[in-house]
């Protein structure tokens, strides 16, 4: 069973990497929690974002969540906010477009267009 | 909502909508009682008592972005459905204590679901200060607390992608070791 001493070890470990981890003015990635959310499967696109960013040792981004942001049937949403302070807000995201986000939109930078909130028609 | 770990990060939400700083999530999983209890308390803006009746009703929301709430309702009537229980009590500027009771071996109980993934959600959100989470068996019992994690930490934030890996993986094989190897 793991142990919270290993949390130890862990932390030195992210020190070292910390400096170019945590720069000021990053990417933003934030993902609609409400109620809508959540039914929708906000929680697993969370948590790929999240894994693929440890895996893929992206540095200079920071993930959280937000509540409803007021277009339920098109959850689960995922705003980018890339570090120039332009926003793209994708949606209907599942987990397997999420490395697709990272890849081309984090990575490349260029925007998923297809997959973005304001090319879905209502 | 699928499953338990879900209805517990939608009332969590709540808590930090109503400006908690300390959110305390007690789950108790007895087969000796028959009984899987889900009980939410957080020091937050509290409700008083007009709006306390209203929000187990779906066409009452506070939020402006939309005009129905169902996370309190669909919480109440997934436990009321096994023949359990449901309470919410409140005091404006206290802070508000919801608890869920299911009967354990009820077909529509539902199942406890990824209760680790629900923790690393709560711990991303900026608005959270302190959670503490504790999970009791009819033998044992799994302690969480974010301050103690801190306190170990110092310096490296908790919301860094490679110490929530860590701690995801923490609580979920805690959670099943007390569980008796199932989840």
């Amino acid at each position: 069973m793991k142990s919270l001493e290993d949390l130890k070890k862990l932390r030195e470990k992210s020190i070292q990497s910390m400096n170019m981890r945590y720069v000021e003015n990053g990417v933003r990635v934030q993902v609609g929690m409400g109620t809508c959310g959540i039914a929708a499967g906000a929680r697993a696109v969370l948590n790929k974002f999240l894994e693929e960013i440890n895996a893929r040792e992206i540095t200079n981004i920071t993930v959280t969540q937000v509540g409803c942001m007021g277009e339920c049937a098109f959850e689960p949403i995922v705003e980018v906010v890339d570090a120039n302070g332009d926003s793209s807000i994708y949606c209907l995201v599942d987990e397997r477009k999420v490395p697709e986000i990272i890849e081309e939109h984090i990575v490349n930078g260029v925007r998923l267009d297809r997959y973005l909130l304001s090319g879905v028609k209502r | 909502m699928d499953d338990l770990s879900l209805f517990m990060l939608d009332i969590v939400e709540n808590s930090f909508n109503a400006h908690a700083k300390t959110v305390t999530v007690t789950l108790s999983d007895s087969i000796h009682e028959n009984r899987l209890s889900l009980e939410i308390i957080d020091n937050g803006i509290g409700m008083d008592q007009t709006t306390l009746e209203k929000v187990t009703n779906p066409f009452y929301t506070t939020r402006t972005t939309r005009k129905v709430g169902l996370g309190i309702p669909f919480f109440r009537d997934s436990a009321l459905q096994t023949g359990g229980d449901f309470a919410i009590e409140s005091t404006p500027n206290v802070g508000t204590k919801i608890k869920a009771i299911y009967v354990l071996n009820h077909i529509d109980t539902p199942p406890l679901g990824d209760i680790a993934q629900t923790i690393q959600a709560i711990l991303v959100d900026p608005r959270m200060e302190r959670f503490v989470f504790d999970f009791i068996t009819d033998v044992d019992t799994f302690h969480f607390d974010t301050d103690e994690v801190r306190a170990i930490l110092g310096d490296v934030p908790l919301t860094d992608v490679g110490i929530l890996g860590y701690l995801k993986e923490y609580i979920h094989t805690s959670i099943r070791t007390i569980r008796g190897g199932a989840i």
